[in-house]
C-alpha cells in the first residue's frame, strides 16, 4: 500500500493546530501594551535549534537568560519615555508609530510621549540601535544628535552614536543626514558619518558589517586589517593595539558566523602571521604581536 | 460595541476603525489562536508566534486610523499581516534557511514504529512529525503551500528564493513524506 500526493494534502490538514495559547492572558497583554503608548516591549528569543547557525546575538542572549538578572527599561519622566537596554546583548521594542527599533546592550532611546507622531516622530538615541521606520512621509522621523540630524521616512538602519559622532549604515531605502544647512543621502549598503565640525563623510558598505552586534555575520573582500579591526570596536567595543606600534598591513576575505568574537579575531589574527593576547578578563582590549605575513 | 456573535469581522474592523477598542478585543479572541497558529507553523517557535500577533493587534490599533476603509475578508486579512510579519522576523534575525539542507533517514526511533493498527488520525500525526523532520527550507515551502495555502510566486518572494526553487522544494517534500509514510505502511503490515 502506498500514499499518493492526494493523500498527503488530505493528511496535512490541522498541522500545529494543537498550540492553543491563552486567549484572556494574550488580551491582557496586549492591553498593557497600549496603556504603555503601544510600546510592545519583548524579550529576545533564545538562539534557533539549528547548531549551524548560531550567532553571536543567539548565544549572547542564551547566556543572557540563563544568568536571570536581566531587565530591559521603559519609564518616563519629565514627560519623555525612555527605552533602555541595560544588560542583554539586545532587546526589541516597538514604537508607537508602529517603528520598531533594536537597541544593544547599554544604548537607551527617548522621545516626547506628547508629540511623537504628531507632526514628526523624533527621537534621540545613546549607543547603538537597529531601526525599522514605518512609512510616513507626512511625519518625518527624526533622530537628533548633537552632531546632526538624521531624517527618514521609511526604511531600516544601523545608527550608532558616541558623544560626538553619528555614524549610520542602511541597509533597506535611504536616510538624510544634516549638519549645518548641508543635506547628504545615504542609500542602501551605504554608510554616512557625521561629526562635530568634519564634512561629512559617505562611503560605501556593502557587506553591512555594522549590522554585525544584531546579525553575528561579518564579511570581508580585501578588507585592510584596520578596517576589520575598526568593525570589532564598533559592534561590541573590542579595542585591538598592535604591540609596540608594529602595525602589520595585510587584507581579510571570507565570511565569519560565529558565537565568539574573540575566536573570529583570533582567526583573523593569524591570516596576517599574528597572535591576538587579552589584555585582561574582559574580553574587550587585546594587543596583536608578531612577524607579518599573507 | 459589544460583540454580539451576530457582529460581523467587517462591523467590527469598521467600530476599530472610528477608535472603539472593545472591537479590538472581540477581534482579538475571535482570530488570536488561530493567528499563532499561522505564526507557529512558519516560525516553529511558540512564545515568538505568539509576540508576532500581538504586535500585529498593536499595530491595528496604533495605526487604525491609517487601516483600509474596506477590507471585505477580515480574518485572511490578519493572516496575511500575520505571515507578512513572520517572515520579516525570521529575515531580521538572519534565520531564513539559507540552503536546501539534508533529508533525515527514515524512521529509526522506536517510538515512531507503528503498532499493529494505524488509525486515520494516527497516520495524520505521524505525517506531522515528518513535516517537521524537513529540512527547514523544504518545511517552511511546503506548510506555506499547502496549510497557509500560498501561491509558489507569494512563497517565493516571501523567502527571497525563485520560484523554480519553490517547485523544487515542493516535489522534495512530497518525495520524501509519500516515502516516510510508506516506510510507516510497510511496518505495519510487517506487524500485522
Amino acid at each position: 500500500m502506498s500514499l499518493n500526493n492526494d493523500d498527503i494534502d488530505r493528511l496535512v490538514i490541522g498541522y500545529r493546530e494543537e498550540f492553543t495559547p491563552d486567549v484572556e492572558q494574550g488580551l491582557h497583554r496586549l492591553r498593557r501594551s497600549l496603556r504603555e503608548g503601544g510600546t510592545v516591549v519583548r524579550p529576545i528569543q533564545s538562539a534557533p535549534k539549528s547548531t549551524s547557525r548560531r550567532t553571536f546575538l543567539g548565544i549572547a542572549a542564551a547566556v543572557a537568560l540563563l544568568v536571570g538578572c536581566l531587565s530591559i527599561f521603559y519609564f518616563n519622566q519629565d514627560n519623555r519615555t525612555y527605552l533602555s537596554n541595560p544588560d542583554r546583548a539586545f532587546a526589541m521594542f516597538d514604537l508607537p508609530d508602529g517603528s520598531q527599533l533594536t537597541l544593544q546592550q547599554g544604548a537607551t532611546v527617548s522621545y516626547d510621549a506628547d508629540t511623537y507622531n504628531t507632526a514628526t516622530r523624533d527621537l534621540t538615541l545613546a549607543g547603538q540601535a537597529y531601526f525599522e521606520v514605518q512609512p510616513d512621509a507626512a511625519r518625518p522621523f527624526l533622530v537628533q544628535h548633537a552632531a546632526g540630524v538624521l531624517r527618514v521616512t521609511g526604511t531600516a538602519f544601523n545608527l550608532r552614536t558616541e558623544s560626538d559622532l553619528l555614524e549610520v549604515e542602511v541597509s533597506e531605502g535611504a536616510v538624510i543626514l544634516e549638519q549645518n544647512g548641508k543635506r547628504m543621502q545615504v542609500a542602501a549598503r551605504e554608510c554616512g558619518l557625521l561629526a562635530p565640525g568634519q564634512p561629512m563623510v559617505h562611503k560605501p558598505a556593502p557587506n553591512l558589517n555594522h549590522h554585525a552586534w544584531r546579525t553575528g555575520e561579518l564579511k570581508f573582500d580585501h578588507t585592510p586589517i584596520d578596517e576589520v579591526l575598526s568593525y570589532f570596536y564598533d559592534n561590541w567595543s573590542i579595542e585591538c593595539t598592535w604591540a609596540e606600534g608594529a602595525a602589520c598591513d595585510y587584507t581579510v576575505s571570507g565570511k565569519y558566523q560565529s558565537g565568539d568574537a574573540g575566536a573570529v579575531l583570533s582567526d583573523i589574527a593569524k591570516l596576517g602571521g599574528a597572535t591576538l593576547t587579552p589584555m585582561d578578563d574582559s574580553g574587550k582590549r587585546y594587543t596583536l604581536s608578531g612577524p607579518c605575513t599573507e | 460595541m459589544r460583540s454580539a456573535p451576530s457582529t460581523t469581522d467587517s462591523e467590527l474592523f469598521s467600530a476599530l476603525r472610528q477608535g472603539q477598542s472593545s472591537a479590538l478585543d472581540a477581534l482579538f479572541r475571535r482570530h488570536y489562536v488561530d493567528l499563532c497558529r499561522v505564526a507557529l507553523r512558519l516560525l516553529n517557535d511558540e512564545a515568538a508566534a505568539e509576540d508576532v500577533v500581538q504586535v500585529v493587534f498593536t499595530k491595528l490599533w496604533t495605526r487604525r486610523d491609517t487601516l483600509p476603509a474596506h477590507i471585505p475578508a477580515v480574518g485572511p486579512y490578519l493572516r496575511r499581516s500575520v505571515r507578512n510579519r513572520s517572515l520579516n522576523y525570521l529575515r531580521d534575525r538572519s534565520r531564513l534557511p539559507l540552503d536546501d539542507g539534508e533529508l533525515p533517514d527514515l524512521p529509526s526511533d522506536p517510538s515512531l514504529q507503528p503498532g499493529a493498527a494505524l488509525e486515520a488520525e494516527e497516520l495524520q500525526r505521524r505525517l506531522h512529525q515528518a513535516i517537521d523532520r524537513l529540512p527547514e527550507r523544504c518545511r517552511l515551502v511546503f506548510v506555506m503551500a499547502k496549510v497557509e495555502e500560498m501561491s509558489h510566486q507569494e512563497i517565493a518572494a516571501g523567502l527571497n528564493i525563485s520560484v523554480k526553487t519553490v517547485e523544487n522544494q515542493m516535489t522534495r517534500a512530497y518525495k520524501f513524506l509519500r516515502q516516510w509514510l510508506a516506510f510507516i505502511l510497510f511496518l505495519i503490515v510487517q506487524n500485522a
